[in-house]
């Protein structure tokens, strides 16, 4: 019975720290853009490069650069694919001509001057660092 | 001492002009500007460059196990693995691909690429202009892969899947090829399913390795529709064609009757995919017919399934295959016997063309970095007919040379895959 008790109790601390390992991350767009949320399916078509407008208004992808860690988060919590899968799945795209990969930026201060001046990017951020001139369009857990 | 009183009178400066900014902003301003021009530099430096050049690189070596006929024939998987040595050609190349963007709505693409066996001499594969009607419809025009398979658009990109080699069986039917034409392809949604919808219309030629002709293809148009949901994707591809085939040339001279001259072909392709991130399968299906004089090309199925799990760096697979001819039955004798067994010349082709086989293939996959992985694939085939009616299936030998018989055919390969 202790033991029940002690698995009992620990399960909602495991799962407490499960979801406080996840980072809160914000997909975000300049505050003059058209577009004002994206639903989870559209960020997940997006990212992936099967979505290059959003009710009609064009719309361009930005990412981290490679091996940046909010980027390895970011496509972990959004496709459930790591930094392997996601080079594997642009090389399909990229060598047929179907899709580019969003454009890299060199940093976190980069994409918030990026989406911030267009009206047309769509970049990430940890939640808690998204400027006051940007939107928030989607939160991923 | 005179760059030490440069640097004097430099730091005099630097000390007299910052405490007269420091009046009109205070630090966190200053700060706050010099990052806003850093940003703009940055913005500046990171604009989407004219020519983007990405490439691959597959090094792949095979070899099969001893695989012999009933009369002691020596057979090799499709005509160049046996087990003398590593082949270390067939399956090696390079490639390149530019792709620059001419305005906001036009695009140049070339891909160049260079085979091993081919002593790495330069092939475009794909060379087009394309041009956005809007943004969910693009035009194209110039040279493409043929859409034919689930995967086939990336074939010589070994880092886009998990074998080394795609299942031959599903892979081999259409020598995978180029061809130049235009096509359209329309990117929608219903609901949350992402379509691809592709038009095109074009023409080829293809090489007939089995009996040393080429099959010339005009006004080959088809559709193909690529749909994604979630984890799940669909595939689905029809095209067909006019086909001109002489076979006048071939010896001993007594298979003119059966040249084809702009006959209706087809070939039809499904495809379904499933990838959770971890847990993954796929399963395809083919069909190859020709109209034929005398009904001589034998209907070619083919189809495989495979399933993989990733977990960390490995990815295994296994992975089930299959080829298959239509009927002998089918076959119309032409009234022209070819000595010296007196044969008739529609069955002496519908033989060189039909294939059957199945296989086994256990694989995986070791993700070194993002852009390297290596791979390692064991592929048993077996089943090449039944009492009716023994093919090679994948196997070739000497003129004459019969079904595998001796030995148990094995193929293995090893590969280093990397995009970059």
């Amino acid at each position: 019975m202790k033991r029940l008790l002690a698995l009992l109790v620990s399960l909602p601390l495991a799962l407490i720290t499960q979801s406080a390992l996840a980072e809160r991350i914000a997909i975000i767009a300049g505050e003059q853009a058209p577009v004002s949320n994206l639903t989870l399916t559209e960020a997940q078509q997006l990212f992936s490069g099967q979505l290059r407008s959003v009710d009609g208004h064009a719309v361009e992808a930005l990412d981290m650069p490679g091996n940046d860690n909010l980027r390895n988060a970011f496509y972990q919590q959004l496709l459930g694919r790591n930094a392997d899968q996601m080079r594997a799945h642009w090389a399909r795209l990229i060598f047929t001509g179907k899709a580019k990969p969003p454009r890299e930026v060199a940093h976190s201060d980069e994409m918030r001057a990026q989406v911030t001046r267009s009206n047309n990017m769509i970049g990430y951020l940890p939640a808690d660092k998204v400027p006051a001139n940007a939107k928030v369009l989607l939160i991923i857990n | 001492m005179p760059r030490l009183s440069h640097v004097l009178s430099g730091l005099a400066l630097v000390a007299t002009s910052v405490p007269a900014l420091a009046e009109e902003l205070t630090l966190e301003q200053r700060l706050a500007a010099a990052e806003e021009r850093l940003a703009s530099l940055e913005t500046r430096k990171s604009e989407a460059p004219k020519v983007a050049i990405n490439g691959f690189i597959t090094f792949a070596m095979e070899k099969s196990s001893l695989v012999e006929d009933a009369a002691g024939n020596d057979l090799s998987y499709l005509g160049s693995v046996d087990n003398e040595g590593w082949n270390l050609n067939r399956l090696t190349r390079a490639g390149l691909q530019f792709n620059s963007k001419i305005s906001d709505k036009a695009e140049a693409v070339v891909q160049l690429l260079g085979r091993a066996s081919d002593d790495f001499n330069v092939d475009v594969q794909w060379a087009y202009v394309g041009y956005d009607l809007t943004p969910g419809l693009t035009a194209r025009a110039g040279r493409f892969v043929l859409p034919f398979y689930l995967h086939s658009q990336y074939t010589q990109v070994g880092y886009a899947y998990p074998w080394i080699e795609l299942p031959s069986e599903q892979y081999s039917v259409i020598p995978l090829d180029t061809m130049e034409g235009i096509d359209l392809t329309w990117q929608t949604r219903t609901g949350n399913i992402s379509h691809s919808i592709n038009v095109f219309w074009g023409g080829m030629q293809v090489d007939d390795t089995t009996n040393g002709t080429t099959f010339d293809v005009q006004n080959q148009h088809g559709i193909n529709v690529r749909s994604e949901w979630g984890n799940w994707s669909g595939w689905y591809s029809f095209s067909n064609s006019e086909v001109t085939l002489d076979l006048s040339t071939v010896p001993p001279g007594l298979f003119t009757s059966l040249s084809m001259d702009k006959r209706y072909a087809y070939f039809t392709g499904l495809g379904v995919q499933y990838d959770n991130g971890s847990l993954f399968a796929m399963a395809e299906r083919g069909r190859l017919n020709l109209s034929t004089p005398f009904d001589w090309f034998p209907q070619t199925d083919s189809g495989y399934v495979t399933v993989g799990y990733r977990h960390g760096k490995w990815t295994p697979h296994l992975t089930w295959a299959m080829i298959d001819h239509g009927d002998t039955s089918e076959v119309d004798a032409s009234g022209v016997p070819i000595p010296p067994a007196n044969v008739d010349a529609s069955f002496v082709l519908f033989s060189s063309y039909a294939q059957r086989q199945k296989s086994w293939t256990l694989g995986t996959r070791y993700d070194l970095t993002p852009g390297v992985a290596l791979k390692a694939e064991a592929t048993h085939m077996y089943d090449f007919g039944d009492d009716d009616f023994r093919t090679q299936g994948l196997f070739s030998g000497a003129v004459g040379s019969g079904t595998p018989d001796k030995g148990e055919p094995w193929v293995y390969r090893l590969a280093v895959e990397s995009v970059f």
